[in-house]
């Protein structure tokens, strides 16, 4: 009886174990990501197949309500992360001057909630549906509910595997990887003489579609216009300062001398910079010395770290410009126009130069 | 039984180094990945590497205390990394908005404490399975970290908070691995020579007949969730100083590290069986494997790979030589 009841308990807990590590454990690390795809859904295809192509909505054309009688539900993955904050601002902001109704919800990063909020907002009678997915895969059950009931769907920031939708604001990771290997170039020209040295690079959550696309542009850039710029090591920082940090003590340990860091996001070169300044090596900008940090994302922290000289660049994403983006194009497939379907919001980059610049969304957040 | 440990005492005469190690498998196992690591890469062997390593250890390792506790009753504490993170905040902000420095921390550990105890209380009084109610809580800790931060990282924390963190003693032994193995070691007195201690060894290994010889289960049980919210928050406290900001997504799957660690260091999920000794090389073990890989600049998509071959050759080599023991 006693040792059946103990079996019966193992078995339990380490089923219940493993459905936590599944549970807990998947979407906590999520990062503000390109084209679509979550940690560990490698989706390669998550580009839709013609960019550019124009598409009009099936349906609520012809209904072409007045501003006013607009209402547009938008569901976000998640508003752990200031970056999502930022976008519901630039939602909520357009919305308000367009004169339009806003029905929000937040999926706290989990797919079947999403889901179950779009199909609500489908009930509701929502005009438009604005949709940040968690996951691009898992998205395309509720995209089909949306689609069947004649709504326009516009995707923000993480777009879906399947087409159909009416539009899709995606961020050029590719693209900022490699302003990324621009901007360590131009600091290690001005270092040298010419484009040289060491750099470490703090990686994402393997996997996940940021950390493959975010890599590859900083990768492939290197290759192709800077061939004497070394990375001397490469580990994965997971989106997160207590990782970053850590990495970075064992590779200041096996690797010493370098010249830049270059972080996947934020956090990685947050949790980088408390390494660098542990180990005694933190030396201000200007200082012959000095470790150049690039980052991505723009978080408030980073900024705080430029100012400060000890951080050099983010590449920002301009997420509330997305949001108010994502309004705009929600009304006017609402209204019937055409809407161009894949459209890339731009990003730029924050350096000492423009960094209380209010434009720059963790400014405008806090 | 009786025979294989003589024979093991005889080894030991023998050999003393090979016999200690022969009785202490995960040790062995530890000090092999050293051997290896120091052989691939000179950079593994330094003060400062191995300092580095046991810096590293001390999130992980503070929650491991715990768990080893709960784990040993049988119980199970899924709320550590969503605790550690609420009492992070609640802690980081009291002292952003001018509190001085002990009062932050105080409020970090009677947060995580209190948390753990309310946890403690309902697995003990109401019977609620102690999964049910530190998944609960594991949600709960999270939600309201979200709730009171709104997704944002608390910074502009005293710099001399941040001397727990980053601060070093002689110059050389960081001011957290110190309190580290303060910790261990009070938890190791207090699991092997105190009635409470040995209290969780037998609620953990017949709770039937514990309770029957008239020792307070319910008390032990709501204690032992009670420490691993309070290691939870020493873990909190170390984490913060060293990162300088408490971030909403602190502790993120912290436990499973600190199961991992337990198990790893001999403790069993269906409990009775579990050692400090045994969780602090576990806790050792992992961190060492981490930072070999980034030594190594192993790549990171077999990092995983590497990580969990390695727990389960430790685990497989342990339960071989238990079950040698028993035959």
């Amino acid at each position: 009886m006693k040792k059946s009841f103990k079996k019966v308990l193992t078995v339990f807990v380490c089923m219940t174990m493993v459905m936590a590590a599944l549970s807990a454990c998947g979407g906590q690390k999520e990062e503000p990501a390109a084209s679509g795809g979550t940690a560990g859904s490698s989706t390669e295809d998550t580009k839709p197949a013609e960019p550019a192509a124009a598409s009009t909505p099936d349906s609520a054309g012809d209904q072409a309500p007045a501003a006013g009688d607009i209402t547009i539900g938008t569901s976000i993955s998640t508003l752990t992360n200031e970056f999502f904050v930022a976008m519901k601002l630039g939602l909520e902001e357009a919305a308000e001057a367009n004169g339009v109704k806003l029905v929000e919800t937040n999926a706290d990063n989990d797919t079947a909630k999403q889901t179950s909020q779009i199909e609500d907002l489908i009930s509701q009678g929502a005009n438009a549906i604005i949709c940040n997915p968690i996951d691009s895969d898992a998205i395309v059950t509720a995209q089909q509910k949306t689609i069947d009931a004649g709504i326009p769907l516009i995707y923000a920031d993480r777009g879906s595997t399947s087409d159909g939708y009416t539009a899709f604001l995606a961020t050029d990771n590719v693209a900022m990887g490699a302003i990324a290997a621009d901007k360590i170039a131009e600091f290690l020209t001005e270092k040298y003489g010419e484009p040289k040295g060491k750099v470490v690079e703090i990686e994402g959550l393997a996997g996940a579609s940021a950390t493959r696309d975010r890599g590859e542009g900083f990768h492939k850039q290197l290759e192709a216009k800077y061939p004497d710029i070394e990375v001397v090591a490469q580990q994965a920082g997971d989106f997160n300062q207590e990782t970053s940090l850590n990495v970075m003590q064992n590779i200041i340990q096996a690797q010493p001398e370098f010249d830049a860091v270059y972080g996947h996001n934020d956090d990685c070169t947050l949790g980088s910079l408390k390494a660098i300044e542990g180990a005694g090596l933190l030396k201000p900008a200007g200082d012959k010395e000095h470790i150049y940090i690039v980052g991505i994302d723009g978080v408030a922290d980073a900024l705080e770290a430029i100012r400060q000289g000890s951080i050099d660049v983010t590449i920002s994403q301009d997420p509330i410009g997305m949001g108010k983006k994502a309004i705009e194009l929600a009304i006017q497939a609402v209204n019937g126009e055409t809407v161009e379907k894949d459209q890339i919001q731009g990003h730029y980059v924050i350096d000492s130069t423009n960094v209380d610049d209010e434009t720059n969304w963790a400014n405008a957040v806090k | 039984m009786k025979k294989s440990t003589d024979a093991v005492i005889a080894q030991n005469k023998q050999n003393p180094v090979a016999g200690f190690l022969s009785q202490n498998i995960i040790l062995a196992a530890l000090v092999v990945m050293c051997l290896i690591l120091t052989i691939c890469t000179p950079r593994f062997l330094t003060v400062k590497n191995i300092m580095n390593i046991l810096m590293q250890s001390t999130t992980m390792g503070m929650a491991a205390v715990g768990m080893t506790y709960v784990v040993i009753t049988g119980g199970i504490d899924l709320s550590v990394g969503s605790v550690l993170a609420l009492s992070a905040a609640l802690g980081a902000a009291a002292m952003k908005n001018g509190a001085p420095v002990v009062i932050g921390v105080l409020i970090m550990l009677s947060v995580s404490t209190a948390f753990g105890f309310i946890q403690g209380i309902l697995i003990s009084r109401l019977k609620v399975p102690a999964f049910i109610v530190t998944l609960a809580g594991m949600s709960i800790g999270r939600g309201f970290t979200l709730v009171f931060t709104q997704g944002k990282t608390i910074s502009g924390i005293p710099k001399s908070y941040q001397l727990i963190g980053n601060g070093y003693i002689a110059g050389v032994i960081p001011i957290a691995v110190l309190i580290m193995f303060l910790v261990y070691l009070v938890a190791f007195y207090v699991l092997k020579f105190t009635t409470f201690g040995r209290g969780i060894y037998a609620l953990g290994g017949n709770r039937e007949a514990t309770e029957l010889s008239g020792i307070h289960t319910k008390r032990i049980e709501m204690c032992v969730y009670g420490v691993s919210g309070f290691t939870a928050g020493l873990a909190a406290m170390i984490l913060t100083a060293r990162l300088g900001t408490a971030v909403s997504t602190a502790g993120d799957c912290l436990e499973m590290d600190a199961i991992g660690a337990a198990v790893i260091g001999g403790a069993s999920l269906a409990g009775g069986r579990g050692t400090m000794k045994g969780t602090l090389v576990g806790v050792l073990i992992l961190s060492v494997l981490n930072n070999g890989m980034n030594l190594l600049n192993v790549n990171t998509f077999y990092t995983g790979v590497v990580r969990g071959v390695v727990i389960l050759i430790a685990v497989l080599l342990d339960t071989l030589k238990n079950r040698n023991e028993l035959a």
